[in-house]
């Protein structure tokens, strides 16, 4: 009868081959489960970087608005940037070091600060080049892990100070 | 077609269907678990890196929400009641003097809040106590009084694992010179 014929069940190479099969597939699952963990590393690095980003800004924030404003007030100082080496108002931390704050620089963090005028001419968000009432602060922290750098950005007025 | 009793029996008797040996049964085990020791190896990483992976998940969903919380509140201090390593105690207006906050480190690895002298509310934990800690600084960046900088520094542990979180608040009502 026919159905006799093809009955000789597994052969040693059919195995072998079906071995081989199975291996590829467990060898894709595990890939899959490394790249869960490299994952991880990446929500871990941005959570690191956020709570960096957020004591600089929480740093800067804690100056005055410019170095005029106890004293005689307006004008504003321009150009901004660090001057006279002491820190007494948000524009001195153009550039700043921000090792000051420990716990990242070791793990490869690395923190910006940028402070700029704006006004509603620059939808408050590129410099305008003169002084203005209105001063936005830019941190930025990078990571070798991180595929885009953290931003943090807030801005900050004489008003209140 | 009829098939009798007993052409029956002769079918079932000529057929090999005597089963098992005990011989053929010890390989077999053998085999199997030949096979299910090498699967333990293999599938070993994975189980590993899964265990991880949801440790560290926790540990860091711990870490930052715990630092969220103890920022934001700590920025608006406005009068320190207490400053130890262990221990921060503040209140956050001119006029209610009362109603003090607290975080603290606790023995046990748990960081916790409490308000008003109410209970203590557990924060985060898996923390390690002796390397935990705030510090104070002043206008200066070193540490002493006046207080213008907090810094919460946090080392989580947990199976076999750590992560070091740092968080700096810096008042606003405590503006620098």
């Amino acid at each position: 009868m026919n159905y006799k014929k093809n009955q000789s069940g597994f052969t040693l190479i059919d195995t072998i081959i079906g071995i081989v099969i199975v291996s590829f597939v467990l060898t894709g699952i595990l890939f899959v489960i490394i790249d869960l963990n490299v994952k991880s590393v990446r929500n871990e690095t941005i959570a690191k970087g956020t709570a960096y980003a957020n004591s600089v800004m929480h740093y800067i924030r804690a100056h005055k608005f410019d170095e005029n404003y106890a004293d005689s007030g307006q004008p504003w100082t321009y150009p901004l940037g660090q001057d006279g080496g002491d820190f007494d108002d948000i524009d001195d931390f153009i550039g700043a070091d921000w090792s000051i704050i420990p716990g990242y620089v070791n793990d490869g963090y690395q923190a910006t600060s940028n402070v700029i005028y704006v006004e509603a001419t620059t939808s408050w968000l590129t410099n305008c080049g003169y002084a203005t009432d209105y001063k936005r602060i830019i941190v930025t922290v990078t990571h070798a892990d991180l595929l885009n750098p953290l931003v943090l950005t807030s801005l900050m007025t004489p008003h209140g100070n | 077609m009829e098939i009798k009793l007993s052409n029956m029996r002769k079918i079932v008797q000529n057929r090999n269907l005597k089963g098992f040996t005990l011989i053929e049964l010890i390989v077999a085990m053998v085999i199997v678990g030949v096979i299910a020791s090498l699967l333990v190896v293999f599938l070993m990483n994975s189980m590993n890196a899964f265990n991880r992976v949801s440790t560290r998940k926790s540990l860091i969903l711990d870490a930052s929400s715990s630092i969220q919380r103890f920022s934001r509140e700590v920025s608006a201090t406005y009068n320190i009641v207490f400053a130890g390593s262990k221990l921060f105690q503040f209140t956050t207006t001119t006029f209610d003097t009362l109603n003090v906050l607290e975080y603290e480190i606790n023995t046990d690895g748990t960081l916790t809040r409490r308000f008003s002298g109410g209970n203590k509310e557990l924060i985060a934990q898996n923390i390690n106590y002796s390397n935990s800690n705030f510090t104070y600084y002043n206008v200066n960046d070193v540490i002493g009084i006046p207080i213008r900088r907090i810094r919460l520094t946090l080392l989580f542990e947990n199976n076999n694992q750590s992560s070091l979180f740092t968080a700096d608040v810096s008042p606003e009502t405590f503006r620098y010179q």
